[in-house]
């Protein structure tokens, strides 16, 4: 909004940051992008529990940063994997701060992201109309474990060769195909430097190519539907009837996704 | 928000809000503070490290000749991050007098092309851009900005050691790489 000149001299300027501010909203909405982003309608039942998606989003950003971080001394070969890691844990200043944070993200992320899912379980917001924020969620679910698969296998050191081994002959127990996805999974029959190189590969390219913008779309549509509050019988058939009126007209149902309390 | 608002312009909610979005922005800035401070320094570290000072043992005194320089070539073993690679190396040490020795470093003050000692015109000379250096390795041609860097010689139990090392190059200042 533009302030109010005074007509004589004693114009009071806006301050640069809200100029700033004014010309972007001008050319892109910047203020109704904020607005859309930070002030929404959050219902009055929503609890503690229902911070686990945004701590999940902070830790995976943290896993973004160290691991770029990470990647400046890695090398994904069995002859330097596990110098170059020991040379990051003894070496570098804060190397083990930076992989120890990547360390025990990894694990946060598994944790948060289930019991992120837990409560979308139990509070049965996967329902209509977030059945596709639900599906992403499924999908977001099964890359963080591709992450936690792949990038157990890079330290290289006992832990990461046979967990990997294992984790390899399970996926070889499939029947018919089994020999096959092991085989794959290894790229060849014996786990070695081609399968540092694809588990790296996949870990830091493949991944998160995948999981970005899955990541984005998700957040998008929690951001587009709102947050659902707790379960209410009321509430759901409300909404049930809300439906079916709906039902023909085209195009997304109005606020159909927020509580009325 | 206490008593002395009295014009009631200020809502409690409202400043509850403003309360809670300061509170989130300075949290915020501090993790991100928290966790930039340790990346700048795990980023930088490998730069803080001085190479280490090999003594190489280049021989009894009575290997070189007073008044003719002698490259002696030998192999460093080099700690390059996770990887150790033996690296080839070389001094050149002049016999001044017979308890005098100087050894320089081989690089060409200029841009680091190893001279090699001309006996016909008594000149070290290198072969890239024609720097020109004599015995005591002053500059009298070409574009070296200063003289052949010396290094320290030392006799211990009748073996001749020096202490190997590498300077910037291109400036006029003998300045430890």
């Amino acid at each position: 909004m533009q302030p109010m000149r005074e007509p004589f001299g004693q114009q009071t300027r806006p301050s640069i940051s809200e100029r700033v501010i004014d010309s972007l909203d001008e050319r892109l909405g910047v203020r109704s992008i904020w607005a859309a982003l930070m002030d929404r309608h959050i219902p009055r039942s929503v609890n503690w529990w229902y911070t686990l998606g945004s701590a999940t989003l902070f830790v995976f950003t943290l896993q973004v940063v160290t691991g770029i971080f990470l990647a400046a001394y890695y090398v994904p070969s069995p002859d330097h994997a596990y110098d170059s890691v020991q040379y990051i844990m003894n070496e570098v200043i804060f190397g083990q701060v930076v992989r120890g944070l990547h360390h025990w993200g990894a694990s946060a992320m598994v944790v948060l992201v289930v019991a992120h899912m837990l409560r979308v379980i139990v509070m049965g917001a996967y329902k209509y109309p977030r059945e596709f924020t639900w599906t992403a969620g499924v999908f977001l679910l099964l890359l963080t474990f591709g992450f936690g698969f792949t990038g157990y296998l890079l330290p290289w050191d006992e832990k990461a060769y046979w967990a990997t081994t294992v984790g390899t002959n399970m996926a070889g127990t499939v029947p018919v195909v089994g020999g096959f996805i092991l085989r794959v999974l290894r790229g060849g029959a014996d786990l070695g430097a081609v399968t540092l190189a694809r588990f790296f590969a996949f870990h830091v390219l493949l991944l998160p190519a995948l999981i970005v913008p899955l990541v984005g779309l998700h957040l998008f549509m929690v951001v587009r539907i709102g947050i659902s509050g707790a379960p209410d019988r009321a509430y759901e058939r409300e909404q049930q009837a809300r439906q079916r009126g709906y039902s023909g007209i085209s195009g997304l149902p109005k606020r159909s996704g927020i509580p009325k309390r | 928000m206490c008593c002395a608002d009295v014009s009631g312009h200020e809502e409690h909610d409202v400043s509850r809000r403003r309360f809670l979005s300061y509170a989130t922005a300075a949290i915020g800035a501090f993790i991100a503070t928290a966790v930039s401070i340790p990346i700048v320094g795990y980023v930088v570290s490998p730069a803080l490290k001085k190479r280490e000072t090999p003594s190489i043992s280049v021989g009894t005194p009575n290997d070189f000749t007073i008044g003719q320089p002698k490259l002696v070539d030998f192999t460093l073993t080099r700690r390059d991050g996770w990887v150790e690679q033996p690296e080839k190396k070389s001094v050149w040490v002049l016999r001044k007098t017979a308890n005098d020795f100087v050894a320089y470093n081989p690089r060409c003050t200029h841009l680091g092309c190893a001279v090699s000692w001309q006996a016909a015109s008594n000149h070290f000379v290198c072969p890239c851009h024609g720097g020109v250096f004599t015995i005591d390795g002053t500059v009298t041609a070409g574009p070296p900005p200063r003289p052949l860097d010396t290094l320290d010689v030392k006799t211990e139990g009748g073996r001749l050691l020096v202490a190997y090392k590498d300077f910037r190059l291109g400036i006029p200042q003998k300045e430890e790489a």
